[in-house]
């Protein structure tokens, strides 16, 4: 089934606010209202002519002005937005396929900066537990409902979440100097 | 020929200092910490193959800091890695050497613009020889061992404090 028929089905039998991504190219995706999330995933992986069972990528980025990606797009769609979210937020992808119908779907979420908690769907794959930990850790998203939420990769004390855009490189780590060279500094884009 | 081999071969002597000959034995037992943490790992895993042989000038590997005599620092060292390579270093008995393989453990490398990575080992360890390269060949990490052992065999070892 190709993802307007599944966002068709989604739509039909549960009360999920949803929306549909038409983006040119390979991956259409479905957009979930976050409060809905796991209601959708649910819904997805257990009905019979959609069973995904399988969460292959859980992945997000800082979405910010200047790396609006597709937001003319959700333009098009006010009415499944919630009107507290900010041009700045925090965007969530499921990539999820079915080895019982050979089909996959791209599942998108948003929460804002400054309330960044989601639903955890640890509950209904349990592979979602390390992909959720690094997305904890590189952007700091709470997930309620994961068993264990700590940093995956980066040191426990680390500060801040890397992959954040408005993150600065730290210069010290512990008792480490890690200022940049001069010759480091010269490679670095101009104006930053 | 007058070598050092035949010099033996009728009750013959040789004549030389206590530290040239401590150097000398020092220098071709570099023994090198087995430890590495990027793509110059495979470089060192192939010097060590029959090739390249680093075998043949005494180094071989060792699984234990406490029995290593040479560091051989290969690959990217982020932030967290660094305090276990301050670690390694620590147990290593002295007289301990370093050798700095490849841009990431001299400088950061191709990656010193990310946000957990080291900018050169030689802010944690002190470094004896650095070796370019990305990753540098097996030639190469053969000849900075030879430097190596060059620095080794200048040094007053029974002189020092």
């Amino acid at each position: 089934m190709n993802t307007i028929g599944i966002y068709e089905l989604l739509k039909e039998k549960t009360n999920v606010v949803a929306s549909f991504q038409e983006v040119e190219g390979p991956t259409p995706s479905i957009y979930v209202r976050s409060d809905f999330l796991l209601e959708a995933m649910r819904f997805l992986k257990e009905d019979e002519e959609l069973k995904f069972e399988i969460l292959m990528n859980q992945t997000a980025f800082h979405e910010t002005e200047d790396s609006k990606l597709f937001w003319h797009l959700y333009f098009d769609a006010p009415k499944d937005q919630d009107e507290s979210h900010s041009h700045e937020e925090l965007r969530l992808f499921w990539h999820l396929y079915s080895y019982t119908h050979y089909h996959r779907v791209v599942i998108e979420s948003s929460i804002p900066i400054g309330n960044p908690v989601i639903d955890s769907v640890t509950s209904i794959w349990k592979g979602a537990d390390w992909l959720e930990r690094e997305t904890y850790d590189l952007l700091g998203i709470q997930f309620e409902g994961h068993p264990d939420l700590r940093r995956i990769m980066m040191p426990e004390d680390w500060e801040g979440y890397p992959l954040r855009k408005d993150y600065v490189n730290p210069t010290a780590y512990q008792s480490i100097d890690n200022t940049p060279s001069e010759i480091t500094r010269s490679f670095q884009p101009k104006g930053k | 020929m007058k070598t050092l081999h035949n010099s033996f071969e009728s009750d013959g002597f040789v004549l030389t200092s206590i530290d040239h000959l401590i150097n000398l034995a020092r220098a071709n037992s570099l023994w090198y910490l087995l430890f590495s943490t990027a793509c110059c790992g495979i470089e060192l895993m192939q010097t060590g193959g029959p090739r390249a042989d680093l075998e043949r000038f005494g180094s071989a590997p060792r699984a234990v800091p406490r029995q290593a005599d040479l560091m051989l620092v290969a690959g990217t060292i982020t932030l967290k890695m660094a305090s276990r390579v301050k670690v390694l270093y620590d147990q290593m008995a002295e007289p301990r050497y370093v050798i700095s393989m490849g841009s990431c453990a001299n400088s950061g490398g191709l990656f010193q613009a990310s946000y957990s990575v080291l900018h050169g080992v030689d802010r944690v360890i002190p470094v004896d020889v650095y070796l370019p390269g990305c990753p540098p060949r097996p030639e190469a990490l053969l000849s900075a061992l030879i430097e190596l052992q060059n620095k080794v065999k200048k040094e007053k070892y029974l002189r020092k404090k």
